[in-house]
């Protein structure tokens, strides 16, 4: 079995970066990444992304708080400790509303947060990519691209990235 | 060497003032917003901090005396029982607002000039509630037995919090205010938390940055979910600030004071804490801008829209005012009239009111002259006092109310103790000491969304020119 290496190339405009991306899918190659110090517009479609679970996490979210919410306000005032003030409803009042929508938003908010770390995989504060020096410009100035190939297929992929404008190629050392 | 980016005025007099001045590179970008945090330290910078710094040790003495010898320790007494430190909790959480309007409101209206000032702003929000925070908990005179009546958790006293209680409404809404604007810092700081670590030269910034950026690579597969999670972080944060401070509202409104049961009270408040913190951000940004010579980013054109924002909403403040008093002859109430056209115009304490209305409805009134929008001498002075009015403003419905409610044999005055002052200067300072330090080691600029911004604009730019 051979183990799979990671290949950066940098190109100088987002044009030359997704006509290398689009080359690599043509010649099989899918486990592609952008690497680019901003998004960039249409990046999902080169890459082909699936829609983000993002808002499907926060949405769950939001209706698990306002349920337990009203759950939790009617319980503790309600049930476990009969709180009468002025006699007014026992029932869902419009007094629980605020706390409700607190709870709704709270639960949505850190969902989103601690969903998006999930996605990410974070916190990782070391990956093999940051042993590339080159590779800081990622987050500086520079657009980069990765691919994942089979160790055999570093020498003809990295040609083909340069044949295809980049900049400069580099591999990524193996993980430690 | 690349040339510096100036300033390019159009020669158009109507057309906009640009939002990122010159044509700069993502490099030069960089390197100019990155500057405060990898330059050497400026001596003004340590003085300033020295100086808050003292300030903090005065909320410190404040607060030991308060626990040490409890809360009469403070001026407030029957029938004041609120004072300094709702007025400073309220006045607190109101600048905070501005922050998050600025940060999730102008982002879904995609109001592009937000970009360069959303951090400062952003930060100002979560300062501005750590203050405000530290009041209420403070005046439960022993916040270590607090916590049951606050947070419903199983405590041995067998009692849960009463949901009923606008008190506790303040509880959920200022705790979950704080935790998402914190978030949403955090999330949009990520990214130049990265860009810190790679531009970092020394190895221990390398691995401090490295660890705050949590392993960041600019990847598009996170950025896909990244832009979704803020722009809905950013729609969830709209209704919650409006729910805060509608909330905190509340707490006036639901009861029967003469002065605080009004029905105004929650959109009136939403304004008011717009305006104020609005006023803070430039406060701060102006001095800020010119101490790092972010002049190309946060252009005239920011300061300006700003000015705007405050007319606007000093307008709707003033709508407030306006309306209270009409309610107050209309309905009959005896209360309710006397409170409003004897003691707070002619009282106690009529020259805080009258600062309150100069403050906040007559000074905003010069920005309907683009002269006084685009002076920054004229815009910082009158940031303050719009500061200083909208404390008035607080101060005005909170004492005043409570020294004259129905009967006048329970009046009474309310006079600060020397307590009550170091506990507000000290926020004023632990608040200032807070800037100075994000300043100085994160970037004041959201640097990769003034990287996107310029993209944009000359991406338009150039379409423009095809397009001619």
């Amino acid at each position: 079995m051979s183990a799979t290496r990671v290949i950066l190339g940098q190109y100088p405009t987002v044009d030359s970066l997704y006509g290398a991306a689009r080359a690599m899918q043509a010649a099989g190659h899918s486990a592609l990444d952008f690497h680019s110090p901003y998004p960039l517009p249409g990046s999902d479609e080169v890459l082909r992304l699936k829609r983000s679970p993002v808002p499907f996490i926060a949405g769950a979210a939001a209706f698990v708080g306002v349920v337990s919410a009203v759950l939790m306000q009617w319980w503790m005032n309600d049930i476990d400790y009969p709180l009468n003030v002025a006699n007014r409803s026992v029932v869902p009042t419009p007094t629980w509303m605020p706390v409700t929508f607190e709870l709704g938003v709270l639960l949505a908010g850190t969902s989103i947060f601690f969903g998006l770390m999930a996605l990410f995989r974070f916190p990782k504060p070391y990956d093999p990519l940051f042993e590339v020096e080159a590779f800081r410009s990622a987050t500086i100035d520079a657009l980069w691209l990765s691919v994942s190939v089979k160790a055999d297929q570093v020498p003809s992929v990295s040609d083909e990235l340069r044949k295809l404008g980049a900049a400069q190629v580099e591999l990524v050392p193996e993980e430690a | 060497m690349t040339p510096p980016a100036t300033a390019a005025v159009p020669a158009d007099p109507l057309a906009p003032m640009p939002l990122i001045a010159g044509h700069p590179s993502d490099a030069q970008l960089n390197t100019e917003l990155l500057a405060p945090i990898f330059g050497p330290t400026p001596q003004a910078w340590k003085m300033m901090v020295g100086m808050a710094a003292m300030g903090t040790g005065l909320l410190f003495l404040g607060l030991t005396v308060t626990i040490a010898r409890g809360i009469g320790m403070w001026g407030n007494n029957q029938p004041v029982g609120w004072a300094y430190d709702i007025i400073n909790f309220v006045w607190w959480i109101g600048i905070g607002h501005a922050g998050t309007l600025i940060s999730a409101i102008l982002l879904l209206f995609q109001q592009k000039w937000r970009t360069s000032i959303n951090r400062f702003a952003e930060a100002m929000t979560i300062f501005a509630v750590m203050q405000a925070a530290m009041f209420p908990l403070v005046h439960t005179g022993r916040p270590w037995f607090a916590i049951y009546w606050l947070f419903p958790y199983p405590s041995t006293m067998g009692v849960w919090p009463n949901f009923k209680s606008p008190l506790i409404w303040d509880v959920f809404a200022v705790s979950t205010y704080f935790t998402i604007s914190l978030l949403f810092w955090y999330l949009g700081l990520i990214p130049d938390l990265a860009t810190l670590r790679d531009t970092a030269k020394k190895k221990s910034q390398r691995i401090a940055y490295g660890i705050f950026a949590l392993g960041w690579k600019g990847s598009s597969r996170h950025w896909q979910h990244y832009r979704i999670g803020y722009l809905i972080l950013a729609g969830i944060s709209t209704p919650l600030v409006l729910s805060v401070h509608s909330i905190v509202s509340f707490d006036f409104a639901v009861s029967l004071l003469p002065g605080w049961h009004t029905t105004i009270f929650p959109p009136y408040f939403v304004a008011g804490a717009v305006f104020g913190g609005f006023a803070m951000v430039l406060t701060l940004v102006i001095p800020a801008r010119k101490a790092f010579r972010f002049e190309n980013v946060i252009t005239n054109r920011h300061l300006e829209n700003m000015a705007k924002v405050m007319l606007v909403t000093s307008m709707i403040v003033g709508y407030g005012y306006l309306m209270e008093n009409f309610i107050a002859w209309y309905c009959g109430n005896p209360y309710e009239a006397y409170l409003f056209f004897k003691t707070r115009p002619f009282g106690h304490y009529a020259a805080i009111y009258w600062i309150m209305l100069a403050c906040n409805v007559l000074v905003p009134q010069t920005f309907w002259w683009k002269k006084a929008r685009t002076n920054v001498a004229w815009l910082w002075v009158a940031s303050i006092l719009v500061g200083l009015g909208m404390w008035a403003e607080r101060f005005v419905i909170i004492v005043i109310s409570l020294s004259r409610d129905f009967l006048p044999s329970s009046w009474g005055n309310y006079a600060p103790t020397w307590v009550d002052w170091c506990i507000f200067v000290g926020t004023l300072s632990f608040f200032s000491l807070l800037f100075l330090l994000f300043l100085r080691f994160v970037p004041s600029v959201a640097v990769a969304e003034v990287k996107e911004l310029n993209h944009e604009m000359q991406h338009e730019k150039a379409h423009a020119g095809e397009h001619a």
